[in-house]
């Protein structure tokens, strides 16, 4: 028995045919992820760092099928342009991203400065956007419905760690100075909180603008308001000079806490890191069972396969967007959409279901991450250690740091 | 805060003794050639990566690589000079153009030192034994104390040079009247040549002393030299090499002692309060006028 179909129908089917196997066709192309990444300016070195991060996971979900959203596997493909570290061309970048690169989601470029030139352009295409390196919690009190910090702590628990080391180590005052940047400010003003929390007298608090080249007398004024800790936040060109000033000054306090103290570059400089203290969140130390992509030590076997002529090896801007990667595609995971609000919804609720490569996560409504807290590190003459929280610790902190002269 | 201000007083002369060369090359260039250098602190820069080069795979200290960049940056202006200037001659406004020009050589010459070392601060791995030395109550950094002797045998080698010297005499007689000068027989373009090498060989030495004084740079550090440059040649008179070896010594004086008595933040701002100051009051600069004649 056949049975006949009037036309119409048979029409309607074919029509419904051709747009499932259309829809198919599209669920099977590659999520489009936006990015801005500094070639050229202040943040450039910090950005590649981050970059890097981003495609080992890139690298990651593609090698396992990509992922899947609406029952097919979906591969993730990385639209990198570049932002020259310059506020006013991000958001012009993001909405060429948006508009003309037709990207599905974004990623936020590096750091504070940037990310919160970018956002205005997501939120008004309402495309959703991961943070990976912006803390500055100004930018989370501005009502944004579709940011979500996936590993960067908020700016004002950046500090804590470090103040909270200094309390245990007994030190009674502190001189605070700081670039005056968003990151910086937030970090500063949320260490003198919590300095002031356990009872540590703030003995200065100043900030310096951009470009200052010479901080003999910044230093001179922290040492002459009677601080045991100095804790002068910026980023690594001016650390280095504040390390090396120090030095020559023979002025010393009994711990100096310079955030990036640890990092590779900074390093470099010699006898003139030594004992300083700093953050991070990427150590052999610092393994944390993840939820989803890779660990630590498959994350730096990763970069040295894909990175093998990168003049650093990986640090915490590399984990940072890693992790935020691999929290992303939790997320989606969850959500099963790449629509903003959907996402959003999602990445609330993971709190404190996500692990990655810098630690747990957990966020408020406007996107602010409470977890991922940074370890604290001291430069020794074997070279960094993790020193506090007391858990991860891979040496005792020295303090107060031996007098210069005895530094070998 | 007498220990402040001994240190003000102490770091504003050789910081502002590095100004006052940053801002002397600039203002032989514009006094002879009219042409404004805007990639002048990239040709600064460019000097303290020379040093970080010398020293990083041939172990050569600042102290010698004071030397060889001079020489080195001297033949480069030689050659940057025929290349670069004869077309700015052609133009109806040469000012304007070079202005232009150097713009795009300072976004080139960042970029270029970009490609070969990367965007990060780098940081000459070397300090003088002992690193540095008490005087009264204060410590001063030998890196430092060394910055300040090369630029005083620099400032006297080169005022020696403008009045003592023939080739001296003329530079000054082409800032003055150039077209005097060239009636009288002087080998107009020859002489531009010398200046532009001069002005390249004098930033390539500061751009060493900068690495010994301000430890970390990176490739785009120069405009923050270029703008010190122009604060400075603009207080000293333009045109003027010995106002701005007293404009550079001034500057640096003031933004020292600004970050005594007030926030550091404010610093600064000293600088183009000096700037917009000495425009609106004495266009002519600190010996502007007093030179020209």
């Amino acid at each position: 028995m056949t049975i006949k179909l009037p036309r119409r129908t048979l029409l309607a089917g074919a029509a419904g045919a051709i747009a499932v196997g259309s829809a198919q066709a599209q669920d099977a192309k590659p999520i489009r992820i936006g990015m801005t990444v500094s070639s050229t300016g202040a943040f450039a070195l910090a950005a590649q760092s981050g970059l890097r991060g981003a495609e080992i996971w890139v690298d990651d979900v593609n090698a396992r099928g990509g992922i899947t959203v609406g029952g097919a596997k979906r591969k993730v493909e990385l639209v990198k342009l570049d932002d020259r570290s310059d506020k006013t061309t991000v958001p012009k970048v993001y909405e060429t991203l948006i508009k003309e690169e037709k990207v599905d989601l974004c990623f936020g470029p590096f750091g504070s400065t940037l990310t919160a030139a970018a956002v205005n352009a997501t939120e008004a295409a309402e495309k959703f956007m991961v943070i990976w390196s912006a803390s500055a919690d100004s930018i989370y009190q501005q009502g944004y419905k579709y940011v979500v910090s996936a590993t960067q702590q908020a700016g004002t628990l950046l500090g804590r760690p470090g103040v909270k080391a200094f309390a245990q180590l007994g030190a009674k005052k502190i001189a605070f100075a700081y670039l005056d940047e968003p990151f910086p400010a937030a970090l500063t003003n949320g260490a003198i909180d919590e300095a002031k929390k356990l009872g540590i007298e703030v003995t200065m608090n100043e900030k310096f603008a951009k470009g200052t080249k010479d901080f003999n007398i910044l230093i001179q004024k922290a040492k002459a308001s009677g601080a045991d800790v100095f804790m002068p936040t910026a980023y690594e060109g001016d650390q280095m000079t504040i390390a090396r000033q120090l030095r020559e000054m023979n002025v010393e306090f009994k711990a100096v806490y310079l955030v990036y103290a640890s990092q590779p570059q900074f390093l470099a400089i010699g006898k003139d890191a030594l004992y300083h203290f700093s953050q991070t969140l990427l150590h052999e130390r610092i393994n944390w069972k993840v939820t989803g992509g890779l660990d630590r030590a498959q994350m730096m076997e990763r970069y040295a396969k894909l990175f093998p002529n990168a003049q650093y090896p990986a640090d915490f801007q590399t984990a940072l967007a890693y992790g935020a990667g691999a929290a992303l595609e939790q997320i989606i995971v969850e959500a099963q959409s790449l629509e903003a609000a959907k996402l959003k919804a999602a990445a609330l609720k993971l709190n404190n279901k996500i692990v990655t490569v810098t630690g747990p996560y957990e966020i408020d409504q406007t996107g602010k991450q409470f977890k991922s807290e940074f370890a604290v590190m001291q430069n020794m003459p074997s070279g960094p250690e993790a020193v506090f929280p007391p858990e991860i610790a891979t040496a005792k902190a020295v303090y107060p740091a031996p007098p210069y002269k005895d530094r070998k | 805060m007498e220990l402040l201000i001994l240190n003000g007083l102490a770091n504003g002369l050789i910081v502002g003794g590095i100004y006052a060369l940053v801002g002397v090359s600039l203002t032989l260039l514009y006094g002879v050639l009219r042409v404004v250098n805007f990639a002048h602190g990239e040709f600064v820069i460019a000097g303290s990566f020379f040093a970080f080069v010398l020293f990083s795979t041939l172990k050569i200290p600042p102290l010698l690589a004071v030397p060889l960049a001079a020489v080195a940056f001297f033949a480069a202006g030689w050659l940057l000079y025929y290349v670069l200037i004869p077309r700015l001659a052609r133009s109806d406004d040469p000012e304007l153009m070079s202005f232009l020009m150097f713009y795009g050589v300072s976004i080139a010459a960042a970029a270029l030192m970009l490609l070969l070392f990367e965007a990060d601060s780098r940081s000459i791995d070397f300090t003088f034994t002992p690193i540095s030395v008490q005087i009264g109550p204060i410590y001063i950094s030998t890196a430092r104390l060394v910055a300040l002797a090369i630029t005083i045998v620099i400032s006297i080698a080169l005022a020696l040079f403008l009045f003592r010297t023939l080739p001296g005499k003329a530079l000054r007689a082409a800032i003055m009247n150039p077209e005097a000068i060239q009636i009288m027989g002087v080998d107009i373009v020859r002489l531009s040549a010398f200046a532009f090498a001069l002005a390249s060989s004098l930033a390539g030495v500061t751009g060493v002393l900068v690495a010994l004084v301000f430890p970390a740079f990176n490739p785009f550090s120069g405009a923050e030299y270029t703008i010190i440059a122009f604060i400075v040649v603009v207080l000293g008179g333009l045109g003027n090499p010995v106002g701005a070896l007293l404009a550079g010594v001034v500057f640096g004086l003031a933004e020292q002692m600004a970050t005594v008595f007030l926030p550091q933040a404010l610093a600064q701002i000293v600088g183009f309060v000096i700037l917009v100051g000495t425009i609106f009051l004495r266009p002519s600069g600190l010996l502007g006028t007093r030179f020209r004649r």
